[in-house]
Protein backbone atom coordinates (compact mmCIF):
# COMPACT_ATOMS: atom_id res chain seq x y z
CA UNK A 1 0.00 0.00 0.00
CA UNK A 2 2.68 2.47 0.99
CA UNK A 3 4.84 1.71 -2.05
CA UNK A 4 2.48 3.01 -4.73
CA UNK A 5 1.63 6.18 -2.77
CA UNK A 6 5.33 6.81 -2.33
CA UNK A 7 5.91 6.43 -6.00
CA UNK A 8 2.97 8.67 -6.73
CA UNK A 9 4.40 11.38 -4.54
CA UNK A 10 7.78 11.02 -6.09
CA UNK A 11 6.22 11.59 -9.46
CA UNK A 12 4.18 14.48 -8.16
CA UNK A 13 6.99 16.08 -6.25
CA UNK A 14 9.97 16.94 -8.33
CA UNK A 15 12.42 19.73 -8.98
CA UNK A 16 12.63 21.81 -12.12
CA UNK A 17 13.79 20.17 -15.31
CA UNK A 18 16.81 20.76 -17.48
CA UNK A 19 15.67 18.95 -20.58
CA UNK A 20 13.23 20.26 -23.17
CA UNK A 21 9.72 20.62 -21.82
CA UNK A 22 7.96 20.69 -25.17
CA UNK A 23 8.20 18.08 -27.87
CA UNK A 24 8.33 20.02 -31.12
CA UNK A 25 8.26 16.77 -33.05
CA UNK A 26 4.49 16.80 -32.97
CA UNK A 27 4.48 20.16 -34.78
CA UNK A 28 6.77 19.24 -37.67
CA UNK A 29 5.15 20.10 -41.02
CA UNK A 30 2.41 21.93 -39.13
CA UNK A 31 1.80 25.64 -38.94
CA UNK A 32 3.16 27.25 -35.81
CA UNK A 33 2.66 30.76 -34.55
CA UNK A 34 5.81 32.29 -33.11
CA UNK A 35 6.15 35.59 -31.29
CA UNK A 36 9.61 37.06 -31.36
CA UNK A 37 11.50 39.48 -29.21
CA UNK A 38 10.79 42.97 -30.45
CA UNK A 39 7.14 42.21 -31.10
CA UNK A 40 7.12 40.45 -34.46
CA UNK A 41 4.61 37.70 -35.08
CA UNK A 42 5.35 35.03 -37.68
CA UNK A 43 3.48 31.96 -38.77
CA UNK A 44 5.23 29.20 -40.67
CA UNK A 45 5.45 25.49 -41.28
CA UNK A 46 7.88 23.93 -38.82
CA UNK A 47 10.54 22.04 -40.76
CA UNK A 48 13.14 21.57 -38.06
CA UNK A 49 14.23 22.49 -34.58
CA UNK A 50 16.98 21.84 -32.07
CA UNK A 51 17.61 21.76 -28.34
CA UNK A 52 18.04 25.55 -28.19
CA UNK A 53 14.65 26.04 -29.87
CA UNK A 54 16.23 27.36 -33.05
CA UNK A 55 13.58 26.72 -35.66
CA UNK A 56 13.45 26.17 -39.38
CA UNK A 57 10.21 27.58 -40.72
CA UNK A 58 8.97 27.30 -44.27
CA UNK A 59 6.32 29.39 -46.07
CA UNK A 60 6.78 31.88 -43.30
CA UNK A 61 4.49 34.86 -43.12
CA UNK A 62 5.09 37.84 -40.89
CA UNK A 63 2.10 39.79 -39.67
CA UNK A 64 2.78 43.49 -39.94
CA UNK A 65 2.12 45.91 -37.13
CA UNK A 66 0.35 49.21 -36.98
CA UNK A 67 2.66 52.11 -37.85
CA UNK A 68 1.47 54.29 -34.98
CA UNK A 69 1.20 51.60 -32.32
CA UNK A 70 3.56 48.70 -32.95
CA UNK A 71 1.97 46.55 -30.27
CA UNK A 72 -1.10 46.23 -32.49
CA UNK A 73 -0.79 43.46 -35.05
CA UNK A 74 -2.78 43.91 -38.22
CA UNK A 75 -4.56 40.77 -39.32
CA UNK A 76 -4.79 41.69 -42.99
CA UNK A 77 -1.31 43.02 -43.68
CA UNK A 78 1.40 40.40 -44.06
CA UNK A 79 4.70 39.91 -45.80
CA UNK A 80 6.22 36.72 -47.08
CA UNK A 81 9.50 35.59 -45.57
CA UNK A 82 9.65 32.12 -47.08
CA UNK A 83 12.19 29.72 -45.62
CA UNK A 84 13.80 31.09 -42.47
CA UNK A 85 15.88 30.00 -39.53
CA UNK A 86 14.59 31.49 -36.30
CA UNK A 87 17.12 31.90 -33.56
CA UNK A 88 15.96 30.24 -30.35
CA UNK A 89 17.06 33.10 -28.14
CA UNK A 90 14.66 35.45 -29.93
CA UNK A 91 11.67 33.18 -29.51
CA UNK A 92 9.17 34.32 -26.89
CA UNK A 93 6.12 32.18 -27.37
CA UNK A 94 5.36 29.28 -29.63
CA UNK A 95 1.96 27.79 -30.24
CA UNK A 96 0.28 25.70 -32.90
CA UNK A 97 -1.62 27.77 -35.45
CA UNK A 98 -4.07 24.96 -36.14
CA UNK A 99 -6.78 24.75 -33.54
CA UNK A 100 -6.35 28.35 -32.52
CA UNK A 101 -9.23 30.73 -32.90
CA UNK A 102 -9.97 34.36 -32.28
CA UNK A 103 -12.57 34.96 -29.61
CA UNK A 104 -14.17 38.12 -28.33
CA UNK A 105 -12.27 39.62 -25.44
CA UNK A 106 -13.91 38.14 -22.35
CA UNK A 107 -12.58 40.97 -20.21
CA UNK A 108 -14.60 43.56 -22.14
CA UNK A 109 -17.95 41.89 -21.52
CA UNK B 1 9.13 27.89 -0.70
CA UNK B 2 11.26 28.45 -3.78
CA UNK B 3 9.48 29.92 -6.81
CA UNK B 4 10.51 27.23 -9.27
CA UNK B 5 9.72 24.59 -6.70
CA UNK B 6 6.22 25.99 -6.29
CA UNK B 7 5.74 26.12 -10.04
CA UNK B 8 7.01 22.64 -10.80
CA UNK B 9 4.72 21.26 -8.17
CA UNK B 10 1.64 23.12 -9.34
CA UNK B 11 1.37 21.33 -12.67
CA UNK B 12 -2.21 21.09 -13.85
CA UNK B 13 -3.21 24.29 -12.08
CA UNK B 14 -4.93 27.11 -13.89
CA UNK B 15 -2.88 30.29 -13.91
CA UNK B 16 -2.50 33.66 -15.54
CA UNK B 17 0.86 34.77 -16.87
CA UNK B 18 1.63 38.32 -17.80
CA UNK B 19 4.44 38.72 -20.28
CA UNK B 20 6.87 41.58 -20.47
CA UNK B 21 5.05 43.02 -23.48
CA UNK B 22 1.81 43.21 -21.52
CA UNK B 23 0.16 40.19 -23.16
CA UNK B 24 -1.47 37.76 -20.82
CA UNK B 25 -1.64 34.00 -21.16
CA UNK B 26 -4.17 31.99 -19.19
CA UNK B 27 -4.13 28.24 -19.08
CA UNK B 28 -3.34 25.02 -17.32
CA UNK B 29 0.30 24.55 -16.50
CA UNK B 30 1.65 21.38 -18.07
CA UNK B 31 5.41 21.71 -17.71
CA UNK B 32 8.14 23.89 -16.23
CA UNK B 33 11.90 23.80 -16.55
CA UNK B 34 14.89 25.30 -14.79
CA UNK B 35 14.62 28.55 -16.74
CA UNK B 36 10.92 28.98 -15.92
CA UNK B 37 10.04 28.21 -19.53
CA UNK B 38 6.47 27.00 -19.36
CA UNK B 39 4.07 24.99 -21.41
CA UNK B 40 0.38 25.56 -20.89
CA UNK B 41 -2.67 23.75 -22.18
CA UNK B 42 -6.15 25.14 -23.00
CA UNK B 43 -4.76 28.61 -23.39
CA UNK B 44 -6.36 31.99 -23.79
CA UNK B 45 -3.77 34.42 -25.12
CA UNK B 46 -4.78 38.04 -24.73
CA UNK B 47 -2.75 40.49 -26.78
CA UNK B 48 -3.42 44.22 -26.86
CA UNK B 49 -5.92 44.00 -29.70
CA UNK B 50 -6.97 40.37 -29.93
CA UNK B 51 -7.84 37.35 -27.88
CA UNK B 52 -6.96 33.90 -29.14
CA UNK B 53 -7.61 30.46 -27.76
CA UNK B 54 -4.92 27.85 -28.31
CA UNK B 55 -4.63 24.16 -27.46
CA UNK B 56 -1.06 24.64 -26.21
CA UNK B 57 1.59 27.28 -25.82
CA UNK B 58 5.28 27.42 -24.96
CA UNK B 59 6.40 30.56 -23.15
CA UNK B 60 10.02 31.54 -22.63
CA UNK B 61 10.71 32.06 -18.92
CA UNK B 62 12.84 35.07 -19.71
CA UNK B 63 9.79 36.89 -21.04
CA UNK B 64 7.50 36.39 -18.04
CA UNK B 65 6.68 39.42 -15.94
CA UNK B 66 4.65 37.59 -13.33
CA UNK B 67 2.44 34.58 -12.81
CA UNK B 68 -0.85 34.76 -10.99
CA UNK B 69 -1.50 31.45 -9.29
CA UNK B 70 -4.62 30.32 -7.57
CA UNK B 71 -4.84 31.17 -3.92
CA UNK B 72 -4.76 27.63 -2.57
CA UNK B 73 -1.80 26.39 -4.61
CA UNK B 74 0.82 27.24 -2.03
CA UNK B 75 -1.19 25.47 0.67
CA UNK B 76 -1.47 22.35 -1.44
CA UNK B 77 2.24 22.32 -2.24
CA UNK B 78 3.15 22.97 1.37
CA UNK B 79 0.89 20.16 2.51
CA UNK B 80 2.32 17.65 0.10
CA UNK B 81 5.87 18.75 0.86
CA UNK B 82 5.13 18.33 4.58
CA UNK B 83 3.83 14.85 3.85
CA UNK B 84 6.98 14.24 1.91
CA UNK B 85 9.15 15.39 4.78
CA UNK B 86 7.30 13.24 7.27
CA UNK B 87 7.96 10.31 4.98
CA UNK B 88 11.65 11.11 4.93
CA UNK B 89 13.85 13.79 3.46
CA UNK B 90 14.98 11.71 0.55
CA UNK B 91 13.03 13.53 -2.13
CA UNK B 92 13.85 16.92 -0.71
CA UNK B 93 17.51 16.16 -0.84
CA UNK B 94 17.04 14.98 -4.35
CA UNK B 95 15.47 18.31 -5.22
CA UNK B 96 18.24 20.33 -3.61
CA UNK B 97 20.82 18.32 -5.43
CA UNK B 98 18.99 18.97 -8.67
CA UNK B 99 18.80 22.63 -7.84
CA UNK B 100 22.46 22.85 -7.09
CA UNK B 101 23.71 21.39 -10.26
CA UNK B 102 20.59 21.06 -12.28
CA UNK B 103 18.42 18.17 -13.16
CA UNK B 104 19.15 14.73 -14.33
CA UNK B 105 22.58 15.62 -15.53
CA UNK B 106 23.66 16.04 -11.95
CA UNK B 107 22.04 12.74 -11.11
CA UNK B 108 23.89 11.13 -13.92
CA UNK B 109 27.07 12.78 -12.79
CA UNK B 110 26.53 11.43 -9.35
CA UNK B 111 25.77 8.01 -10.66
CA UNK B 112 28.78 8.24 -12.87
CA UNK B 113 30.89 9.31 -9.95
CA UNK B 114 29.56 6.49 -7.88
CA UNK B 115 30.41 4.20 -10.71
CA UNK B 116 33.75 5.88 -10.93
CA UNK B 117 34.34 5.39 -7.25
CA UNK B 118 33.41 1.78 -7.49
CA UNK B 119 35.65 1.39 -10.44
CA UNK B 120 38.36 3.29 -8.69
CA UNK B 121 37.95 1.08 -5.65
CA UNK B 122 37.97 -1.99 -7.79
CA UNK B 123 40.92 -0.60 -9.59
CA UNK B 124 42.69 0.12 -6.36
CA UNK B 125 41.85 -3.34 -5.10
CA UNK B 126 42.99 -5.03 -8.22
CA UNK B 127 46.08 -2.89 -8.31
CA UNK B 128 46.75 -3.79 -4.71
CA UNK B 129 46.17 -7.44 -5.40
CA UNK B 130 48.24 -7.19 -8.47
CA UNK B 131 50.95 -5.66 -6.41
CA UNK B 132 50.60 -8.44 -3.92
CA UNK B 133 50.68 -11.00 -6.57
CA UNK B 134 53.71 -9.46 -8.12
CA UNK B 135 55.18 -9.18 -4.69
CA UNK B 136 54.38 -12.79 -3.91
CA UNK B 137 55.64 -13.90 -7.25
CA UNK B 138 58.83 -12.09 -6.59
CA UNK B 139 58.93 -13.69 -3.19
CA UNK B 140 58.24 -17.09 -4.60
CA UNK B 141 60.80 -16.65 -7.30
CA UNK B 142 63.16 -15.34 -4.70
CA UNK B 143 62.23 -18.31 -2.53
CA UNK B 144 63.05 -20.63 -5.33
CA UNK B 145 66.30 -18.86 -5.94
CA UNK B 146 67.49 -18.14 -2.45
CA UNK B 147 65.00 -19.43 0.13
CA UNK B 148 65.98 -16.51 2.34
CA UNK B 149 64.20 -13.78 4.37
CA UNK B 150 61.49 -13.41 1.71
CA UNK B 151 60.29 -16.90 2.30
CA UNK B 152 60.33 -16.14 5.97
CA UNK B 153 57.83 -13.34 5.40
CA UNK B 154 55.40 -15.61 3.64
CA UNK B 155 55.82 -18.25 6.29
CA UNK B 156 55.20 -15.66 8.94
CA UNK B 157 51.91 -14.84 7.25
CA UNK B 158 50.91 -18.43 7.17
CA UNK B 159 51.82 -19.04 10.76
CA UNK B 160 50.05 -15.90 11.91
CA UNK B 161 46.96 -17.10 10.08
CA UNK B 162 47.25 -20.48 11.62
CA UNK B 163 48.05 -19.34 15.09
CA UNK B 164 44.54 -18.21 16.12
CA UNK B 165 43.13 -21.45 14.83
CA UNK B 166 45.57 -23.43 16.91
CA UNK B 167 44.78 -21.17 19.84
CA UNK B 168 41.13 -21.90 19.32
CA UNK B 169 41.86 -25.59 19.36
CA UNK B 170 43.77 -25.25 22.58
Amino acid sequence: MSEPSNQHQKRKFEGPKREAIINLGKYTDKHVRVKLMGGRLVVGVLKGYDQLMNLVLDETVEYMRDEEDDTVIKKDSTRELGLVVMRGTMLLTLSPADGSECIVNPHLE
Amino acid sequence: MLPLYLLTNSNGQHMLIELKNGDTVQGQLTNVDNWMNLTLADVTHTASNEVITLPEIYVRGNFIKYIKLQQDVIEKVKQSSAQQQSQGHHQNRDFRRRQGGGGNRRDNDRRFNQGGNQKRNEGRGSHYNGGNRRYNNQRQSNDGNHSSAMGGFVQHHQTSAQQPASLGHN
